[in-house]
């Protein structure tokens, strides 16, 4: 069919900040699809909230709106651009909530927008669980038994009916949000409770559970002609009950028999003609019995997501770019399929390899957190990686997961004997998924369980433990050599399984270096094969590669141009995710842009960087310092890229430069400059720059005389982290020596740092570019929280607005000292704290930092680029960038958490970073834009009602303003006794609500029975904490907004009188760079 | 482990180990891009005495049952992998890959990179080769490769008329006299599709075909080469406007060689499972399985393409302009497509 052309505008709704069940993967589906439908000259109106991302650059659509994904907001952006259509398919399951709400609002057809990609009827069909049930029975297919309840009393009599175990999963939410497994009445009426309360729709299906049935998934598309195919199939290795979020995927399935595979098949078919999807994609995921082969659909996404994603990357077929061309009326025979580049994307792609996708988890930040997996997401991130054997590939895996892991097991991090050996416990951690369970079995394997065991306990299929079993042989029979004397053939079989020379040295009491040199000189080195779509049978234009131990053919296609290797970030974690990635993609973008070559290697399947088309090369390969050096032989680029990946480059660049590597932009030197304490101060006193009072530490007795000459509170971490892991604020001795004992290991190499804790000091990011002689401020970001909340989880506005100008000129002088003096070639962070009108340096990074694409975005000047170029040899003269750019708007970046995942884990604030993504307000307004900024962040705040104030002695004095102001824009006033008799001594009305523990109703009362509707709640002391947590946390659970600290309780009440006064508008980003 | 060894006529050897059945086979080497599928690919007349690369590294994962047989027995001479898989785990398998291949005198050699196979035969084309386990002289068995003649159909006649009873649910009891099915490596997923019909062997003269006023007569699919079939191609030329007429892969070529179209070997056939064929006025249709080397080139006049690979773009499904004779070189398997009272394209 030929394009439509009655369509000319079309509006795509995008995901919004990185969370759990929603991350980067939508970027990447996003940014495919701009360029997909511009590519057939369609106009493009974007709305997304986060501004990391690729797909908000400016240039990727025509219009691009930085805003709340909220309905009100995409009305005015409907208003304002009367596109023809609506695109909701590309955004997760936020997009496609949003199109379906906007549709049920009437809203659509008020302004006459088109859905494409799925019609309301089809969302309808596959996410409201009745209509998706009987569709279903429709065409023969069974699904578990089930009953939808829309109250508690209604999921209790059907509990009676079904037995337990039970699944519980909430309408149209993402990544199993509020879904749990029950196992009885007291289980299953706290999880109904919570479910209905997270389900837009107040619906929970409740169904019998299929736990241990092996969980197998498809991706499907179908087009206007009915032309259907099956991209891949993915087999999870964790059985029904662990989220396939946080499941290992194994790509493509491997334990059922054909007829079994063309009967599932056959149901996707049917399955997608029956949902009515007709220009797009799903996902669909079965349980399939491992006693009987019955069949059950559990459920299906009808749009892109973290699994097609996967499925695009395990198999070269781009799933987003597809079904944007589809909705917009092309069929799969006329869309060309780039990698092969001479084949159409109505086929069914298949492979010549095993894809792994593995899950990276963030449980150390959250302690107390239950890790048990569930069927609610709770992973913050994964690695895919592929392999030409299930074993290699599953060991390339789990080092690409960078948990300094080097495979399964066997690199010396394994758990001490007397837990590795202890069966009782080995039996525990099988029968119940935790995140590392996978080891769990290597130790049961040693410990002589049989395969059927281990099967028994875990559920785990057979053949997959069989695998683990066979590395584990493999690993017996290397530990019996020395290096030396390790045969060639042996060396190849075991690389051949996937392990690592980090194992090997381990193994054969040798080191990794020495593996590396032995292999080389026997030649058992890498080759690398394709990522073709066809397993072979076309000879494809656009491949990607992967390395294999085959010692046959190699099919690298490494050129003789001049070209630059840029290394990725690996799998998102919390304090390194999708902000280095748009650095990356960046950087290679600017590369191409200067006529040289791009080579992207990455292992992060959900990014823009690892898309096909980003680079002249991607190596979907893990990020170690091996992988990275085998490319590097075949490669031989010219320069290497390490300062825009985050810390994981940056920790090889060292090695990488022994190796003899040429890193480009700022030295190695430099950088360990900046991270050496020592010779960081030596620089600041040369500078004449002065650092809060500060020392190392490598015991608890030197620690406590470091603190005990500063003065508490002192703020201790360990060096060489991201994301301000295991930092905290000490306020006296105990709580010192607490930290040092269990927190934290503590070397002389790698000591802890110790340094004096301002408080009320505002902190201050700023980013710089830098050429080696020129230096230029690409923006200062002042934060709304004051200094000793992690950077990252902090909000901060562009341009900064209480700083005086002397502040402003100090910031600048300091830092252009520090850029020249550390030669900075590319970009710089660094992070002051100014107290009074003292400028205090915290810290600096030589390198990309997280804020690169917020202020990329509030600028409107791509530093990334720019810096990339710099790095290339072309000066910031010559690039024509001098000046500042300081915005007449406000830009406000705020940080998104991932707290409403762990149950009774204190949502509080602190030096370590615990937010997983970020939201950006826009407006002239500073206001204003940090209320958008709240609505982007999933913040509900009230227009009216009741407002719970509870706030430490501390901040006493200073609520009593915000108490007032708030009172005046009409809230009423809750508060406990304390701070509430300082309220009324102020002249304030307040309602006194009980402490826990003293008399009911009592505030989580309250706040259970949704009467307050916003929290302001600043933590106290220790005494207090364990019923604060309650109330916070309950909060969360209860999707009540909650603010922990003062200065952004100040700033939301300035903001809700701003928002009183003006209302909202809605502006694109090209109209406010114009 | 035995060690193993491949070589193919222009002298390309690769090394392995044995599995399966020890020997040595020569034969024509293909390569498969199916991921599951091997016992089929095993047990299909039309590879009989074929040499199998599976381009999928992982093979024998879900063992041996008993529903998956394309016929009675093993049929390929040899597989070849990258890695055979010593454990199963399936709750209908029965045996091991390799059991079962030592059983049915299949040779099988693993340790082979396929995917360089693959990209091998891709490139330079389908040719004859050698699996040995047991000589491991390059030149010798390069030699033996180039004496090797590939069999025709006759010549492999007692090997594969040899049909098991036990198709996939199809119930042998019941005849049906409105269809019959001309033999030429006729496989259970076909028979599976014409209950009951009548399966007569390749030579069957016309009038034995037509004893019983079928309404309907399939050409089966089958291995070597159809245009050295010339008894069937006149057979079937005097059933044309008789009786309505479908022919599968071998099948297809052989009717439309009866209808005057040429037919010729492919550099590389199509092995797989993920093969596009549409329709070429619209771009409608469907994702099918495909086995064969030999196609359809040009069509006579009066037969028309109704489909054709979207990819390459060689004829799929031709039909003559009476309707009454249907060829595919493939075999349909979208859960839409049906086989019985002729295969319905309009």
């Amino acid at each position: 069919m030929p394009k439509r052309t009655d369509i000319k505008k079309i509006l795509i709704i995008s995901s919004g900040p990185i969370v759990i069940g929603q991350a980067c993967e939508f970027d990447y589906s996003g940014s495919q699809a701009c360029k997909a439908l511009r590519e057939e000259g369609y106009e493009t109106v974007l709305i997304n909230s986060n501004p990391a991302t690729i797909m908000t650059d400016p240039g990727m659509a025509d219009r691009t709106y930085i805003e709340p994904l909220d309905p009100e907001f995409i009305e005015k952006i409907i208003e304002k651009e009367r596109p023809d259509a609506l695109l909701p398919t590309l955004g997760g399951q936020t997009g496609l909530n949003m199109g379906f709400f906007l549709s049920r609002a009437g809203i659509l057809k008020k302004y006459n927008v088109e859905v494409i990609g799925a019609n309301a009827e089809a969302i309808e069909r596959a996410e409201d669980r009745q209509k998706f049930k009987d569709t279903m029975k429709s065409i023969g297919l069974g699904v578990p038994e089930s009953g939808i309840a829309t109250t508690v009393e209604e999921g209790m009599a059907l509990a009676e009916k079904l037995g337990f175990p039970l699944i519980l999963r909430p309408a149209f939410t993402m990544g199993g949000a509020g879904g749990s497994c029950v196992y009885n009445v007291e289980e299953l009426k706290k999880g109904l409770e919570y479910a209905l309360e997270v389900s837009p729709l107040r619906q929970v299906l409740v169904e019998q559970s299929v736990l241990g049935w092996k969980e197998i998934e498809f991706e499907v598309i179908r087009d206007c002609k009915d032309n259907v195919i099956i991209v891949t199939s993915m087999e999870n290795v964790d059985p029904m009950g662990v989220h396939t979020g946080d499941s290992i995927v194994v790509a493509p399935a491997q334990s059922i028999t054909t007829e079994e595979f063309v009967d599932l098949e056959n149901w996707c078919k049917k399955i997608i003609r029956a949902t009515g999807i007709d220009g797009g994609g799903t996902n669909i995921q079965f349980a399939v019995s491992p006693v009987n082969g019955e069949v059950r659909v559990i459920e299906i996404n009808p749009r892109v997501s973290r699994s097609s994603a996967l499925a695009s990357k395990a198999t070269g077929f781009p799933i987003a770019r597809v079904a944007a061309k589809l909705a917009i009326g092309l069929s799969l025979d006329e869309i060309q399929n780039q990698v092969t580049g001479k084949t159409y994307t109505f086929f069914e792609p298949t492979v010549d390899y095993c894809v792994f996708k593995v899950c990276r988890f963030a449980f150390e930040k959250f302690p107390g957190a239950d890790q048990t997996l569930t069927t609610s997401m709770k992973a913050v991130g994964e690695a895919m990686s592929i392999g030409r054997t299930f074993k290699e590939s599953l060991q390339k895996g789990i080092r690409s997961l960078e948990y300094s892991r080097f495979g399964l097991g066997a690199d010396g991090k394994d758990v001490p004997p007397e837990l590795s050996e202890d069966a009782e416990l080995i039996k525990q951690k099988l029968a119940v998924p935790g995140p590392d369970r996978v080891f769990w079995i290597r130790y049961a394997i040693k410990k002589d369980f049989t395969n059927q065991e281990i099967y028994d306990l875990s559920k785990i299929d057979v053949w997959f433990v069989d695998q683990m079993r066979q590395i584990v042989e493999m690993e017996i029979k290397l530990a019996k050599y020395k290096l030396r004397d390790l045969p060639a053939k042996l060396l190849r079989e075991a690389k051949q399984m996937g392990f690592s020379d980090v194992q090997i040295g381990h193994l054969t009491k040798s080191n990794e270096l020495e593996v590396y040199n032995l292999r080389k000189e026997k030649g058992v080195t890498a080759v690398y094969k394709l990522v073709d779509t066809c397993g072979g049978e076309i000879n494809p234009e656009k491949p990607y590669f992967y390395s294999t131990y085959d010692d046959s053919k190699d099919e690298c296609r490494a050129t003789t141009k001049r070209k630059i290797m840029v290394l990725g970030g690996g799998p998102n974690r919390i304090g390194q995710g999708i902000e280095f990635d748009y650095c990356c993609v960046h950087a290679s973008y600017a590369i191409r842009e200067e006529g040289l070559e791009a080579i992207m290697v990455n292992s992060n399947p959900e990014t823009v960087s690892t898309d096909f088309d980003t680079s002249d090369r991607l190596y979907f390969e893990p990020l170690t310092r091996e992988d990275v050096l085998n490319i590097v032989d075949k490669e031989k680029p010219e320069g290497v890229i390490v300062q825009f990946g985050g810390q994981t480059p940056l920790n090889l660049a060292r090695a990488l430069e022994d190796a003899g590597v040429p890193i480009i932009g700022t030295s190695v030197d430099s950088i360990d400059i900046a991270e050496d304490r020592k010779r960081f101060q030596k620089l600041l006193k040369k500078l004449k720059l002065t650092q809060p009072d500060n020392d190392t530490a490598t015991s608890f007795e030197e620690a406590k005389q470091v603190a005990d000459r500063i003065g508490y509170p002192v703020i201790v971490r360990p060096s060489y982290v991201l994301g301000g892991r295991a930092m905290m604020i000490v306020y006296d001795e105990n709580d010192l020596q607490e930290y040092m004992q269990k927190a934290v290991i503590a070397s002389p190499d790698r000591p802890i740092l110790v340094d004096k804790f301002l408080e009320d000091a505002i902190e201050v990011d700023v980013d710089c570019v830098a050429d080696g002689k020129d230096a230029v401020i690409c923006g200062i970001m002042e934060h709304i929280e004051e200094a000793g909340i992690h950077s990252g989880d902090s909000a901060c506005s562009i341009p900064t607005f209480s700083l005086s100008k002397t502040v402003l000129a100090e910031i600048r002088r300091a830092t252009f000292a520090m850029a020249d003096e550390l030669k900075v070639k590319g970009l710089m962070n660094v992070q002051y704290a100014v107290k009074g009108s003292k400028l205090y340096v915290l810290e600096v990074n030589p390198r990309a930092s997280r804020t690169v694409p917020f202020v990329a975005k509030a600028t409107g000047v791509p530093w990334a680029k720019i810096a990339t170029k710099v790095m290339l040899g072309k000066s910031l003269k010559e690039q024509g960038v001098s000046d500042e750019v300081v915005p007449e708007h406000f830009s406000v970046k705020e940080a998104v958490f991932p707290f409403n995942r762990f149950p009774g884990v204190d949502p509080i604030l602190g030096p370590e970073m615990k937010s997983t993504g970020e939201v950006m307000g826009i407006d002239a307004d500073l206001g204003v834009a940090y209320i958008k900024a709240q609505i982007g962040a999933g913040q509900k705040l009230p227009k009216e009602g009741k407002i719970f104030i509870s706030v430490n002695d501390r901040d006493k004095r200073r609520i009593v303003d915000i108490a007032k102001r708030f009172d005046t824009l009409g809230y009423k006033i809750v508060s406990t006794a304390g701070t509430g008799e300082v309220l009324r001594k102020s002249g304030l009305e307040v309602e006194v609500v009980a402490k826990l523990g003293e008399g009911r109703p009592d505030v989580l009362d309250h706040i259970k029975n949704g009467e307050v509707k916003l929290i302001i709640n600043t933590p106290g002391d220790k005494k207090t904490k364990s019923d604060e947590t309650k109330i916070r946390s309950g909060a969360i659970m209860h999707m009540v907004p909650i603010i922990t600290t003062l200065s952004a309780a100040q700033a939301t009440v300035s903001g809700l009188e701003a928002v009183k006064k003006k209302g909202f508008k809605v502006k694109a980003l090209q109209d406010y760079y114009k | 482990m035995t060690k193993a060894i491949i070589a193919l006529e222009d002298g390309t050897c690769f090394e392995g180990t044995a599995f399966g059945a020890e020997g040595e086979v020569l034969g024509e080497v293909i390569f498969n891009t199916q991921v599951v599928g091997y016992q089929e690919i095993l047990t299909d007349p039309a590879n009989r005495g074929k040499l199998v690369c599976m381009g999928y590294p992982l093979i024998g994962n879900y063992g041996i049952n008993d529903r998956c047989n394309e016929s009675g027995k093993g049929q390929a001479a040899a597989l070849i992998v990258k890695e055979n898989s010593r454990v199963y785990s399936n709750w209908q398998a029965k045996e091991s890959l390799a059991d079962f291949m030592q059983k049915q005198n299949i040779v099988g050699i693993e340790g082979i990179d396929t995917q360089a196979l693959t990209v091998y035969i891709r490139d330079h084309g389908e040719m004859r080769g050698i699996v040995s386990t047991v000589c491991f002289d390059k030149d010798e068995l390069v030699k033996k490769t180039k004496e090797y003649v590939i069999p025709n159909l006759a010549e492999m006649k007692s090997q594969i008329t040899n049909l098991a009873s036990a198709s996939r649910g199809s119930p042998k009891s019941q005849t049906n006299s409105k269809m019959v099915v001309i033999n030429l490596g006729v496989n259970h997923s076909t028979l599976a599709k014409y209950p009951g019909g009548e399966v007569v062997a390749y030579d069957t003269a016309p009038e034995e075909i037509l004893k019983n006023a079928p309404e309907q007569v399939v050409i089966s699919s089958g291995p070597g080469d159809p245009t050295k079939l010339q008894g069937t191609i006149d057979t079937v030329k005097q059933l044309i406007g008789k009786v309505s007429l479908y022919g599968i892969q071998n099948g297809a070529c052989v009717l439309a060689l009866a209808l005057g179209c040429q037919v010729s070997k492919m550099k590389v056939g199509h092995h797989g499972v993920n093969y596009p064929v549409v329709d070429p006025k619209t771009g409608k249709g469907e994702i099918s399985a495909q086995n064969h080397s030999f196609g359809v080139d040009k069509l006579a006049a009066g037969v028309k393409a109704f489909h054709v690979n979207l990819n390459d773009k060689t004829i799929e499904g031709f039909r003559s302009s009476d309707g009454k004779c249907v060829g595919t070189l493939y075999f349909p398997i979208d859960e839409r497509s049906k086989l019985p009272a002729g295969y319905q394209y309009v």
